[in-house]
């Protein structure tokens, strides 16, 4: 049982990953997809054309729902990168604060993602079901996309003592520095 | 009222320029040393900071820019601002505290300053000062052609002018914005941002109420209407596609951290534990006045596919002849005198922080001590402003276009060596010189060799990843870094 667990501790230590790592793992990913569509696919280049009756006007192209997969895995290594930038911010924290407020974020994050793949693999684009005065699509993406990150102001806002600084810590620091140039 | 509207809005604007002159002259007082200059004595209260915030993210390229890419594409440019909070969220957990931090070690005035604080070497700070003025170049320039064309479009409509050439709007734009720059620094600029913050929340919310009320079925009709002739239009997407409007959610999410005259605005508050609320009124100040944007875009865009308004010859056009026609006189004076503001208070802060860059942080990495600095201050002031007005003149691009361009220059620049290296010790002072050197030759040689990018992604985009990944590998593979003492203990905390 013993012998067991130590496996299993060393296995999990293995596996945490420091931050910068997985930041540096997260922008490599988003550089190599950026890399391959570059090279891939340059035929559709072109997406959007003129309207034909207004010229100040575009339309959309007719490739719009072709690369589905491709958005999703751009969608994935961007989130990863801005999750991995995020981690940053708790590495002077105690283990079990830092370990909770990551827990937020890694969710926050998964989420989001969640509701950028709703959006890249429904296409449809619906007359008849309008939501607070847009297409559902265009709703989820106004609404749910656009305010869920209120959930992070609010830890900020909320644990701004625990997570981020006292006035006394700072009123110290200041401190510090004045003797310092004295 | 009707017939007086060219009358109330040209008096509304005139009392602005009023206000504005009364501003400058009260900032000239308060502003007695170079600090507060640069960095209003870092004695700002939470409302100041947090207006100033968010109005200098909207500015020209949110009001004018902004509805001119609605009515031009549809829905792709609100992933501009969809994904501010975003931003927001990563400038305030990653910099609000550590750039007030730094700002404490050696009374720095600006970001370069701090930047040689962090890395302890002089070469990365001219390049930062560098990026900096070239970011600003862009960045300025959106902000007069916008005044131009709002000036312009006002003229033109008054019985006063027969038709004014878009020169002379820029020259007049240029003079006023000389005046309140020279004279108030930062000073003027943080506290127009209030007034001008308040007025936008205010004409945004009566604009967005003013657009659901001119068409009966509010903004589902709109949407039908956009609809009906182009699905993909009033889809998440716009017309850009996925790629594209993806390539914008990540550089404005991203770099949202990375636009140096709003993150040198978190050195300048007065008490650390005021950052949990600048926060907020930020974002509240933020989503009213991007209704702005949303609506008047839509709303003209719909306009002119139902042949209620004949096409607009140029899309930067929209807010004004949305403004001019479909609102009432007093609230187009009230929004028009606020957009003024929106765009004065901006481009002042570019400038303040592109003389900075210019006057204060090349000579410093230079090893130059300049005398008389305030007088120098504002001369450099006066020549920025003539640069980027030719700039905006003769690039030939739109508003939003060119604002694009600015923010992804600071985005690929600054977020790598600001926001990664201000939170990471491992980071070192050679990898911040070639990050800023590859974000500027990529972002440039694109713009300059015209070059078109497969799935329209944004070239910022592209060149924010490539900074980053340098910037880490690099940071990896060199030796640690040794870290000045105050430095490490301020990193952290």
């Amino acid at each position: 049982m013993y012998v067991l667990s130590t496996l299993v501790n060393q296995k999990l230590n293995l596996l945490k990953l420091k931050v910068d790592r997985f930041l540096f793992i997260g922008v490599l990913f988003l550089s190599l997809i950026v890399l391959s569509l570059l090279m891939v696919s340059p035929e559709a280049s072109y997406y959007q054309t003129t309207h034909l009756q207004f010229n100040s006007l575009m339309t959309s192209g007719e490739t719009s729902d072709q690369h589905s997969l491709y958005s999703f895995i751009f969608c994935f290594g961007m989130v990863w990168v801005y999750l991995g930038s995020l981690l940053l911010s708790t590495r002077h924290l105690t283990k079990n604060k830092r370990k909770k407020i990551q827990t937020l974020m890694v969710s926050f994050c998964l989420g989001y993602l969640c509701l950028l793949s709703l959006l890249i693999f429904s296409n449809i684009i619906s007359d008849s079901y309008f939501y607070l005065g847009f297409p559902r699509n265009t709703a989820i993406m106004l609404y749910l996309i656009g305010f869920s990150p209120l959930f992070l102001s609010f830890v900020y806002v909320r644990y701004f003592d625990i997570l981020i600084i006292t006035e006394a810590s700072f009123k110290n620091f200041q401190k510090q520095i004045k003797s310092q140039n004295k | 009222m009707e017939s007086f509207r060219n009358p109330i809005i040209l008096g509304f604007i005139a009392a602005y320029m009023l206000l504005t002159i009364l501003v400058g002259i009260w900032a000239l007082r308060k502003t007695k040393s170079t600090q507060d200059f640069f960095m209003a004595g870092k004695d700002l209260g939470i409302i100041v900071t947090g207006f100033a915030v968010f109005s200098s993210l909207l500015s020209g390229f949110g009001f004018v820019g902004g509805p001119a890419l609605v009515y031009k594409m549809g829905m792709s440019s609100v992933w501009m601002f969809v994904c501010v909070i975003m931003g927001f969220n990563l400038s305030f957990f990653l910099l609000a505290k550590r750039l007030r931090l730094f700002a404490e070690i050696g009374n720095p005035i600006s970001l370069p300053d701090i930047v040689r604080l962090r890395y302890d070497n002089a070469f990365t700070q001219g390049l930062m000062a560098l990026a900096i003025i070239l970011g600003v170049l862009g960045y300025l320039a959106t902000q007069i052609l916008a005044m131009s064309i709002v000036l312009q479009e006002i003229l033109n409509a008054s019985s006063l002018i027969e038709s004014i050439s878009i020169g002379y709007c820029m020259f007049i734009s240029c003079s006023i914005l000389v005046f309140y720059s020279i004279t108030g620094g930062i000073v003027a600029s943080v506290y127009t941002d209030l007034v001008q913050g308040a007025i936008m929340i205010f004409g945004a919310l009566l604009i967005f109420f003013s657009v659901i009320n001119l068409f009966e079925g509010g903004f589902q009709e709109i949407s039908q209407i956009i609809a009906q002739d182009d699905a993909g239009a009033i889809g998440p997407w716009g017309t850009l596609g996925a790629f594209g409007a993806l390539s914008w959610l990540f550089i404005f999410m991203m770099g949202g951290a990375g636009q140096p005259h709003v993150i040198t605005k978190m050195m300048m508050y007065k008490n650390i534990s005021d950052a949990k609320y600048i926060l907020p009124t930020s974002i509240v100040g933020y989503f009213f006045s991007a209704l702005l944007w949303l609506s008047i875009g839509l709303a003209m865009r719909a306009l002119v596919i139902n042949g209620m308004h004949p096409e607009l010859s140029n899309a930067d056009m929209a807010a004004s002849v949305y403004l001019q026609y479909y609102t009432n006189p007093i609230l187009a004076g009230l929004v028009f005198a606020g957009l003024f503001a929106a765009i004065m208070s901006t481009a002042d802060g570019f400038l303040n922080i592109g003389t900075a860059a210019i006057m204060h942080d090349i000579p410093d990495a230079l090893g130059v001590k300049i005398k008389n600095d305030l007088f120098w201050a504002r001369l450099v002031t006066l020549i920025l402003t003539v640069i980027s007005a030719l700039f905006a003149r003769y690039s030939g691009d739109l508003v939003a276009i060119l604002g694009a361009f600015g923010w992804g220059t600071f985005a690929a620049a600054i977020v790598p060596v600001v926001v990664i290296g201000f939170n990471w010790k491992r980071a070192t002072p050679m990898a911040a010189n070639v990050c800023i050197i590859s974000s500027l030759s990529i972002n440039f040689s694109v713009k300059i060799l015209n070059i078109k990018v497969p799935y329209a992604i944004d070239i910022g985009a592209i060149s924010l990843i490539i900074s980053m990944l340098l910037f880490i590998s690099i940071s990896i593979l060199s030796k640690k870094p040794v870290i000045n003492k105050n430095v490490e203990a301020a990193m952290d905390l």
